[in-house]
């Protein structure tokens, strides 16, 4: 299985943030979630993947290929689903269609019918006049429509109710089913990673704080509770984060069996996504 | 792709684009009717000004209503180069444009003063000095801290080019010695001009374009 998507060493400042030798790989057939808080980093990494913005130093390739030198010849064949679409407006979705599509040899009339049939699009509706979640499946309809071999989203169900969230993961299922293909989406709603997520990065303050498959990571980890009392200076240290109240401890790690011959008894519990996302950052505020 | 971009910036302002074409069949008539002693090359001015330079004004305030749709743009495999040439074509084609109509509007409206080639290049080379300035800055600075360069322009032109001919026709200066060159070559100066400017210009855009965050 060859990579998609190779980031070393990618630094981006500006006044207040950074991004810090950012480093990690997508491999092909995978569905790979990008997490973190707001403000984390998520979106300046992809747009500085997409060349929106202009990095520091570091390397990005894709399927191979380093994207300064082969910019077009790459774009080609990444499908982009932005935050809110970021349409003109005052056009309809024929229009906006006729604009993007020329830009993809690949560009598959067909496929773009079936999409927004499916979606049950109007393309002579002006863009201004749909709802959020019309937006994103138009978006997604242009992303979908030229053969991509990578599907590069930002945040794309951030806003938009349940069903439609459900649909999109749906489609990005089947996206995957046809082989040789990789999703990259960004999102603070880890919820949506756990049906589908192959690999997970953790991005906070510029830093990538892991890259891992997510099975692994959700076996490794395990939510402890127990009573307070039995906490020591050593035990403590066997947590990631740490919550104790007068009622008890509750805490997230991945030395559990540490921690079960130093406090017997304990509860365990499998930790979602979001806990373990909690569990790294809080941790690394300490 | 290079088309496509350019007919991108006639959908952006597709409201009053077919309004501001329609202006310059209106100006020339409107010229010749009421102040016809300022026919000919003062009239192709207005045409030109109050036709392409409003449009063109009008592309940068619609784009400026949806700027994160230009790191759309720059996301799909459309060089940014190509999105910076787009404009100075876009500009090209309306000039081309207003001469087309204007030359029309002379050959059939008897009192609409025909202009030379010589006007025709004059008036380009000051459009494109004018937009040559004004692209680059847009890119750079964005069109709320360019938007008075249009305004200024327009209002100096509309209002500035009868006191401007009356001042310059009362100098009573010798043309003696342009007059013995040929227009031929009067005409390809202007138009090395043109392209000078429109080549300085457009590298500076593409340079500014290229490094700018979307």
């Amino acid at each position: 299985m060859g990579n998609i998507l190779e980031i070393s060493g990618l630094n981006k400042s500006y006044k207040d943030f950074s991004l810090t030798d950012v480093s990690f790989t997508l491999p092909e057939d995978c569905i790979t979630g990008f997490i973190g808080i707001n403000g984390a980093g998520k979106t300046t990494t992809i747009r500085t993947i997409l060349g929106l913005t202009q990095k520091t130093s570091g390397t990005i390739k894709l399927f191979g290929k380093n994207i300064e030198t082969n910019e077009q010849e790459l774009k080609n064949r990444i499908g982009v689903v932005l935050d809110d679409g970021r349409f003109y407006d005052e056009l309809t979705m024929a229009e906006m269609k006729s604009i993007i599509a020329p830009a993809y040899s690949k560009w598959n009339e067909k496929d773009y019918k079936e999409y927004m049939d499916r979606f049950s699009l109007n393309p002579k509706q002006k863009i201004i006049t749909l709802s959020k979640g019309m937006r994103m499946k138009f978006a997604l309809t242009l992303a979908l429509s030229h053969e991509a071999e990578l599907l590069i989203m930002d945040e794309p169900t951030s806003g938009l109710d349940p069903l439609i969230r459900s649909q999109l993961l749906e489609i990005m299922s089947d996206y995957m089913k046809k082989g040789g293909r990789g999703v990259f989406f960004s999102t603070h709603i880890t919820s949506d990673l756990e049906k589908v997520a192959d690999m997970l990065i953790l991005i906070n303050n510029g830093k990538i704080l892991f890259e891992q498959e997510k099975d692994i990571l959700m076996d490794s980890f395990r939510i402890i509770k127990g009573d307070s009392r039995m906490l020591n200076t050593d035990n403590k240290k066997l947590f990631m984060s740490l919550e104790v109240t007068e009622f008890g401890f509750e805490g997230i790690t991945n030395r559990v069996s540490e921690i079960q011959s130093s406090i017997p008894g304990v509860l365990t519990e499998k930790p979602s996504i979001e806990d373990i996302m909690l569990g790294y950052i809080e941790g690394g505020n300490k | 792709m290079l088309m496509q971009l350019v007919r991108k910036d006639f959908l952006i302002v597709k409201k009053y684009v077919f309004f501001m074409m329609l202006l310059a069949v209106a100006v020339p008539l409107f010229v010749a009717w009421k102040q016809p002693e300022i026919t000919g090359i003062i009239s192709f001015v207005y045409t030109v000004v109050l036709t392409e330079l409003i449009i063109c004004q009008g592309v940068s305030q619609e784009e400026s209503k949806f700027p994160k749709a230009a790191a759309l743009l720059c996301s799909v495999p459309y060089k940014r180069s190509a999105i910076v040439k787009a404009k100075y074509v876009f500009f090209l084609l309306l000039y081309a444009y207003c001469w087309a109509v204007y030359t029309v509007m002379a050959l059939l409206v008897p009192g609409v003063g025909a202009i030379d080639l010589t006007v025709v290049l004059s008036v380009l080379l000051v459009g494109m000095i004018l937009y040559g300035i004004y692209l680059p800055l847009y890119f750079k600075y964005g069109v709320e801290k360019t938007r008075f360069f249009f305004m200024i322009c327009i209002f100096a032109i509309s209002f500035g080019m009868p006191i401007f001919y009356n001042y310059f026709t009362s100098l009573h200066i010798d043309f003696s010695m342009l007059a013995s060159i040929p227009a031929a070559v009067i005409n390809l100066i202007l138009l090395i001009l043109f392209a000078v400017t429109l080549g300085v210009s457009m590298t500076i855009s593409i340079r500014i374009y290229s490094k700018k965050e979307l």
